[in-house]
């Protein structure tokens, strides 16, 4: 039930990974996409099962990024952003919920880009996600693309996220993830990009097998937290993507079930992260 | 166990077993599937004594049809030749050429029944007592003679009046489909005990069949005759609570909810299978049939201790030890009446079965010697030795040596569980507390078998 | 000793000898093995054609099919079809609660005699097909076209497939039951040899049981399995410490947990018959025990503050409370036994002064618990633990125990996955 549909997307994505037209400079283009969506049970419950959420009216935020984010791949493949869409990697994800969204209400999304940014891996471009209904603040995002190894002669400098050293606990609970659940994220998300769903487009990007959606693990991992606050900033670091099939751990590093905390999803041999999550109080 | 033969002579191949001159068994009259027009035939009644009349006017009594003379075209359901009053040999000619003559009128599954004075070497002069025993050679022969299901045998009088309630319940049991394979066999009235039973109760089922109001153990009750003696118990009336090893729980379970009885998983060689049995009970034991028993053959040569030992332990120890166990401790109802199951190897022994024929040898002495005992309390204690019955224990039988078994019988069949188990209910009934001791042969008159 | 509500006695009951999984009774339905469970109760006691006041039962493995399974069983088995009958589940303590809530409903008056039961096949157990399978054919069911159909088939992928096969792993966590025993079992330092010995008493105890003929009225053949598969009469302490440990091996400690003291995936099934005194006088059935009351527990397990299996820790000294016991008023102790280390987790936290005051609020430490009352008669180490027929297997056993033995209370205890746990004091009558 996606808004508009990602092939013309890819396909635009894929004329703009060709090394020809014209490369202005380290600009973004100034565009902005408006979209009203209505949040509908039907396609909710698919993705809410998904992710492992239990399936009420509140709207989990990762489902209203996925709403979002064909039009910020719109916005990405537009040919006059300096950097290939492909390739890109979702290396941070941070929401502020300010309140809840409700199936049955009607999101305004407003997503414009910013950046390009400095990274000490490349270049970032952040999109900016601002979800309202009736003119109610709902919820506010920053979704930051890496393209790796790129660097453009005047991209801003900005702060990144400081690295923090890991060590894996004692997984309180472990996923079996299965290469389907490349395909069954895909068909609640919309997000068909090749590596997700096969182990060759996956080796053309230099990964060995397919690897699962980094959203799908932040909002399996969020769903697992499952905040009960009225407003709340989730924070996600996306760091070694799984391969699937794959088991990982996951376990709360700080905080409560249900209240402000911090988890993790990490290797169970190597004791590496994948994705490190934190839900705290916003505002405070 | 089905007898293909049996089916075959009496369906397609009727006519060419005939014309080869082949073995004709018939398919035997049984309660239940004797047909009405049988029941309506007369019984013709021999004998010049009073008894004779008196025995006539019982059967009038009961609703059969009765002739005191051979009428020509006539088919007879039995022939009854009361002989109580023979003196000598030399006066039992008239009467048992008149049974000749009337043979030919005997319809299919006919009975011809003696009633004579039990003989008895002490008391009786040589003359009495060689016209006695001479006629359960006669009754014995005719027996061979049968055809076509027929069978005869025998009511001795023990010391007691044609007029004992038992002898009415014998003649019951013997003209009906109920004795269809007992054949070539006496059954002595020693006493005027036990109720007397009218035909009618005596062939009634349920609450008013001939047990009902009763409470009946029977050992071994999982399977083969054990679980049709159960069947047939309850039938009859009977409360029965089955009793088997905890091994065939589950056969047992099948059997006691079919019938609405009870199941009780025991070994009856531990010592406190008695108790048990009586605490499942709920109070004192009125009827018990000691079916359980197992086989372990070997030829004597190769005969190990626990073969042997587990034979006896199960076929007759543990029999003799429940028996005495109950009557030690007045478990024993008033009027109790036990049936044990011996076998035709206990009578005639049996080429590998020297254990199993010792126990069975063992319980057709155990039940002669506990006779006195339970007369005392107004009960009775009785055997049944079965022949060749169709189970899964003769099914283990070599095909050949099988078919041969069957028609070596008098009536060329093997017998069905449930032969046994009328016997069985016959013996367990109030009206058959006269006859105690004694150990009845349900074989059709055949000594193989198990 | 009873108040004059309490008019439930417990009167018997019955099961199948229980059999390793996939071995003897690979093929045998939960529907198969309940009914015939059922009916070896109504032989035992002569219930045939009877109206049973309800007939309570559940199993944790179970078919969608089986929605009615209970009184597809009843429909089955010799009790009178007009038999009512209910379905509850409440994982491992399915069996007891079963028990439990027919113990209360006679209690009430609201019915004068019930049978209580369980059931679980790890062998015939449900498989279920992938989620987008399962999703594709349900919009295959919704499309109303021919085209529609073909446009919805035409999502199916290889990959879909392939059935996923029931997992023993808590939903939440993905960790399967021993994993999470054994990060408890680590917690509370339960050593190997520890665990060892009381799987070896668990054997030993079962097997004399069965020798002294204690079960021929508990139990009923099936399928020509006249006793518990899984025991082992003759295993040592040394046979035992010969095994691998097949849980926690990832974790700091070392892994202590075997196959041996685990309990093994088993196929079986239970029943309790219980009724009013009343109802029991009329039938001629002898009271062997009663239901005095019962408690449940839940921990949260979910990310990791209580171990999965504790929640028995919890409840127990509650219900001693609520009853004014200690541990020195109960003359048995029935602690099912998931795993050797979980009993022994209970009784180390029972000892734990810290782990009472601090977890459960009490002043002191709940008590220890004497050795020789514990699990007398085996567990479900021997034995083997069909999920909801372990509650039923252990309420009958405990019950005709103290009969016999003239023994007055007994402790019973199950945990549960999902965190819970059941306890519930049987005394005689």
């Amino acid at each position: 039930m996606m808004a508009d549909s990602m092939l013309p997307v890819y396909a635009r994505a894929l004329l703009k990974a060709l090394p020809v037209g014209p490369r202005t400079g380290p600009e973004l283009p100034d565009h902005a996409i408006d979209r009203s969506i209505p949040l509908e049970p039907v396609a909710y419950a698919g993705f809410a099962h998904v992710v492992g959420h239990a399936l009420d009216d509140i709207v989990h935020p990762g489902y209203l990024h996925i709403l979002g984010f064909p039009l910020s791949m719109q916005l990405l493949a537009d040919p006059e952003v300096p950097l290939p869409m492909m390739g890109m990697v979702h290396i941070h994800n941070r929401v502020d919920m300010h309140s809840r969204a409700r199936l049955g209400e009607v999101v305004d999304f407003h997503l414009e880009l910013d950046g390009p940014f400095e990274h000490t891996k490349g270049t970032t471009i952040e999109i900016r996600l601002e979800a309202k209904v009736d003119g109610r603040p709902v919820m506010e995002e920053v979704s930051t693309y890496l393209a790796k190894g790129r660097k453009l002669s005047g991209a801003e400098s900005k702060a990144q996220v400081p690295h923090v050293e890991f060590t894996a606990p004692q997984p309180s609970a472990v996923w079996r993830l299965d290469p389907i659940i490349g395909q069954r994220y895909a068909k609640v998300s919309g997000d068909y990009n090749p590596i997700h769903l096969n182990g060759l487009a996956a080796k053309g990007f230099g990964f060995p097998r397919q690897i699962a959606h980094g959203m799908y693990s932040a909002s399996r991992a969020f769903s697992a937290m499952d905040p009960r606050l009225e407003s709340y900033r989730w924070d996600v670091s996306f760091a070694k993507p799984i391969l699937l099939p794959g088991t990982v751990g996951y376990a709360l590093t700080e905080g409560r079930r249900h209240e402000a905390a911090q988890s993790a999803v990490f290797d169970l041999k190597t004791g590496k992260p994948h994705v490190l999550s934190q839900v705290a109080h916003l505002g405070r | 166990m089905k007898d293909t033969y049996l089916s075959l002579v009496n369906g397609p191949l009727k006519q060419v077993a005939k014309t080869l001159g082949l073995p004709q068994p018939v398919e035997l009259n049984r309660f239940g599937t004797t047909p009405a027009s049988y029941e309506k035939k007369p019984v013709l009644v021999l004998g010049t004594g009073p008894g004779a009349q008196g025995l006539a006017d019982l059967l009038l009594e009961n609703g059969l049809e009765v002739r005191r003379n051979a009428q020509s075209g006539e088919k007879l359901r039995a022939i009854i030749a009361v002989l109580d009053d023979a003196q000598s040999p030399a006066e039992l000619s008239p009467i048992v050429l008149e049974i000749g003559a009337a043979l030919r009128s005997l319809t299919t599954c006919g009975r011809v029944i003696t009633i004579s004075t039990a003989p008895d070497a002490q008391n009786q002069t040589p003359e009495q007592a060689a016209a006695t025993q001479g006629i359960t050679g006669f009754t014995r022969s005719v027996a061979h003679e049968m055809r076509a299901g027929a069978t005869a045998n025998g009511i001795l009088l023990d010391g007691v009046e044609l007029t004992a309630p038992s002898v009415a319940a014998a003649l019951w049991f013997l003209l009906s489909g109920k004795s269809a394979y007992v054949s070539g066999q006496f059954l002595t009235v020693s006493s005027d005990a036990g109720k007397r039973l009218g035909l009618d109760e005596f062939m009634s089922t349920g609450d008013a069949g001939p047990l009902a109001g009763r409470t009946a153990v029977v050992t071994g009750a999982a399977r083969g005759i054990g679980a049709a003696i159960a069947e047939n118990l309850a039938r009859d009336g009977a409360y029965v609570i089955g009793v088997d090893m905890p091994q065939a729980g589950q056969a047992l379970a099948q059997v006691t909810n079919r019938i609405g009885g009870k199941s009780l998983q025991l070994d009856i060689t531990a010592s406190d299978a008695p108790d048990k049995i009586t605490e499942a009970l709920g109070g004192p034991v009125d009827i018990l049939v000691h079916n359980a028993g197992i086989t372990r053959d070997k030829m004597l040569a190769n005969m190990d201790a626990a073969k042997w030992d587990s034979v006896i332990a199960v076929n007759i120890a543990a029999q003799a030890m429940i028996n005495s166990r109950l009557a030690e401790k007045g478990l024993f109802a008033e009027g109790a009446q036990v049936v044990s199951l011996a076998s035709t190897s206990g009578i005639a022994g049996n080429r590998g079965q020297t254990n199993y024929a010792t126990s069975k040898a063992g319980v057709i002495g155990l039940t002669a010697a506990s006779a006195e005992d339970f007369a005392a309390r107004g009960g009775a204690i009785n055997a049944i030795a079965p022949g060749f019955i169709e189970t899964d224990m003769t099914a283990k039988i070599p095909t050949l040596t099988r078919q041969v078994a069957r028609r070596l019988s008098s009536l060329q069949q093997g017998g069905q569980p449930i032969d046994v188990a009328e016997a069985i209910g016959f013996l367990a009934s109030s009206g058959a507390r006269g006859i105690n001791g004694q150990t009845l042969r349900v074989c059709g008159q055949n000594m193989v078998g198990a | 000793m009873s108040a004059p509500s309490q008019r439930a006695v417990i009167l018997g009951g019955n099961r199948i000898p229980f059999a390793r999984s996939n071995k003897q009774y690979a093929k045998a339905t939960n529907l198969d093995m309940l009914t015939s469970t059922i009916d070896g109760l109504v032989a035992r006691f002569g219930l045939a054609g009877e109206n049973i006041g309800e007939v309570s039962g559940g199993a944790v493995l179970k078919h969608s099919k089986d929605f009615n399974l209970t009184r597809e069983a009843v429909l089955g088995s010799a009790l009178s079809p007009t038999t009512p009958a209910f379905d509850l589940g409440q994982a491992c303590a399915t069996g007891l609660e079963a028990v439990v809530s027919l113990n209360n409903k006679i209690n009430t008056g609201q019915i004068e005699s019930g049978i209580a039961s369980g059931v679980d096949s790890t062998s015939d157990a449900p498989i279920v097909i992938n989620d987008s399978m399962r999703e594709i054919l349900l919009e295959l069911t919704r499309a109303k076209t021919m085209v529609q159909k073909a446009k919805i088939a035409s999502q199916i992928r290889p990959a879909y497939l392939a059935p996923q096969a029931p997992s023993t792993g808590e939903p939440r966590t993905g960790l399967s039951m021993g994993e999470h025993q054994a990060i408890t079992t680590a917690a509370w330092g339960i050593t190997r040899q520890a665990q060892d010995e009381l799987a070896v008493a668990s054997h030993r105890n079962l097997a004399a049981a069965w020798d002294a003929g204690f079960f021929d009225d508990l139990t009923t053949a099936y399928l020509g399995v006249s006793r518990d598969t899984n025991m082992r009469a003759d295993s040592t302490v040394e046979s035992l410490a010969k095994l691998s440990p097949v849980f926690g091996k990832k974790l700091s400690a070392a892994a202590t947990m075997t196959a041996g003291n685990s309990t093994p995936l088993t196929d079986g099934a239970s029943s309790v018959l219980l009724g009013s005194e009343d109802w029991a006088a009329e039938h001629g059935f002898t009271p062997l025990a009663r239901l005095v009351d019962a408690e449940a527990a839940a921990v949260d397990f979910v990310d990791g503050a209580e171990g999965l299996l504790m929640a028995p820790a919890y409840a127990v000294p509650r219900l001693l409370a609520r009853n004014g016991l200690t541990f020195d008023d109960f003359d048995v102790f029935e602690i099912h036994e998931a795993f050797a280390s979980t009993v022994l987790s209970h009784l180390a936290a029972w000892e734990s002064e810290e782990f009472c005051r601090e977890k459960v609020g009490l002043d002191a430490a709940l008590g220890t618990i004497d050795r020789d009352k514990l699990n007398p008669l085996g567990s479900s180490l021997a034995a083997g633990h069909p999920f909801a027929a372990t509650g039923g297997r252990i309420i009958a056993s405990t019950a005709k125990y103290l009969k016999t033995t003239g023994k007055k209370r007994s402790l019973v205890s199950i945990c549960a996955a999902g965190g819970q746990g059941l306890t519930a004091i049987v005394e005689a009558a």
